[in-house]
């Protein structure tokens, strides 16, 4: 059986993956059931929604294996992300990171730039990045940030479906049952 | 001269307590448990509560979407009514703070609907605090004062009714993006206080479809978001569009005694 990430066109290693889209596009079921595949070897999870610490205690708790931070602090963030070793580091959102940081206008694209890059260098030491990030005719900051992924892919959810394209660096697409979320457990 | 470190430690709120100096520092116990034991408030909607796991969660920020008309502002009066009721009867026993930005609130449906709920009117209509925001600006300095209103007036749910349109006046970018900056804050603020936010936005086009307001700059502020869509002369769909309910949906009618099962 196919992993989620090979379906989703992503390497088993050394990845920067962008999922983006609209509200209601179920863009973290993704992400959380990539979660799902990695938790045993150390998911560090940037919750600056909190939705995924509800989701966890909803689901009883906390879960083995995943670390959730809240800071706003991109030097935090970096550092957190240069100082461990993680199966999995997952940035929850780019665009609140963009708009919920304390800084001047300019100052904020340097802020995310310098997050994802961190993001880039997990990538290229081997280990896996996932960003959520907003989608409208675009994925918000794409001419900015887009350098920064390996893999981006675009998710819709329509009808108990949810529907996975694949941007770059190769098109296609996955269609997922919603049920397969709601069996699991973390 | 005072040291740096001495006077780094007077401006603690907690020494300055025990010096006599200050008022105690508050927290709301419901705050740092949330996540363990969500207290919630009914909405008087069971397929409502049914969506939001129970009704409106103390310490979240939730978010009603909808067009014109879709019943946004309709379930925000009720709300500010049914905090009002004995934590018994599905309440919280305490005050509402209503923030309106359209000029939409209406004090003779909270009349209606405190009638309809048991409630004494002129007591439901004293218990709700309200402000009317006309700038960005304004919205943000009212939600900064609205914590400590919280805290002092006993006030369990804000109502921002409704958020992205002010912020979107905004004619340079840097100052849109600071504005909408400024409100999420005051909203996150509010919510780690320990109180319930109810927050309503507009809808866009987007393409051929509708979409919330606000593009990436609301995208997933809230924790709970909930799209609201007229059916007919009175009967309104809710869809969950979060990822903790998503696609789960129900229906409401809007009557004279307020927001009621379908």
């Amino acid at each position: 059986m196919h992993s989620l990430a090979s379906r989703a066109g992503v390497p088993p290693r050394g990845f920067s993956l962008e999922v983006s889209g609209r509200p209601g596009s179920g863009r973290r079921l993704f992400v959380w059931g990539l979660l799902e595949e990695f938790a045993g070897e150390g998911v560090l999870y940037f919750d600056l929604v909190g939705r995924f610490t509800r989701y966890l205690y909803s689901a009883g708790g906390e879960a083995e294996g995943v670390s959730v931070v809240y800071t706003l602090s991109p030097e935090e963030m970096v550092s957190l992300m240069r100082g461990g070793e993680y199966g999995l580091v997952v940035l929850d959102s780019v665009p609140r990171l963009f708009f919920d940081t304390e800084t001047g206008y300019k100052a904020r694209w340097g802020a995310v730039a310098q997050v994802l890059y961190a993001g880039l260098r997990v990538a290229l030491r081997g280990g896996r990045f996932v960003a959520v990030n907003y989608r409208s005719r675009r994925s918000f900051g794409e001419t900015v940030f887009s350098p920064y992924f390996t893999h981006r892919v675009a998710t819709e959810f329509k009808e108990g479906t949810l529907r996975v394209a694949k941007l770059y660096p190769v098109g296609g697409e996955i269609v997922l049952d919603y049920t397969w979320r709601r069996r699991s457990e973390l | 001269m005072i040291p740096l470190l001495v006077r780094k430690l007077f401006e603690r709120p907690l020494l300055q307590w025990i010096l006599g100096l200050g008022e105690p520092p508050v927290k709301r116990p419901e705050a740092r448990h949330v996540y363990l034991r969500p207290l919630r408030f009914s909405t008087g909607v069971r397929g409502l509560d049914g969506l939001l796991g129970g009704g409106v969660e103390v310490g979240s920020i939730t978010e009603l979407i909808g067009e014109f008309g879709a019943g946004k502002t309709q379930v925000c009066h009720q709300l500010a009514v049914m905090v009002q009721l004995p934590r018994g009867s599905g309440g919280l026993g305490a005050r509402a703070l209503y923030v309106d930005t359209e000029g939409t609130f209406r004090p003779e449906r909270i009349v209606q609907i405190a009638r309809h709920r048991g409630l004494d009117p002129e007591q439901a209509l004293e218990n709700i605090v309200y402000a009317r925001a006309y700038n960005s600006d304004h919205l943000a300095a009212l939600l900064r004062s609205a914590s400590e209103e919280a805290l002092r007036r006993n006030i369990g749910l804000v109502v921002v009714d409704e958020v992205s349109g002010l912020p979107r006046r905004e004619e340079k970018r840097s100052e849109r993006v600071r504005a909408f900056h400024s409100v999420v804050a005051g909203l996150r603020a509010l919510a780690a206080l320990g109180v319930a936010v109810v927050a309503s936005r507009q809808v866009v086009f987007a393409g051929d479809e509708l979409a919330p307001a606000g593009g990436a700059a609301l995208d997933s502020y809230a924790h709970r978001s909930l799209f609201l869509k007229k059916r007919g002369e009175s009967l309104v769909t809710v869809e969950v569009i979060d990822e903790l309910g998503l696609g789960r949906s129900s229906s409401f009618y809007i009557t004279e005694e307020g927001v009621v099962d379908a």
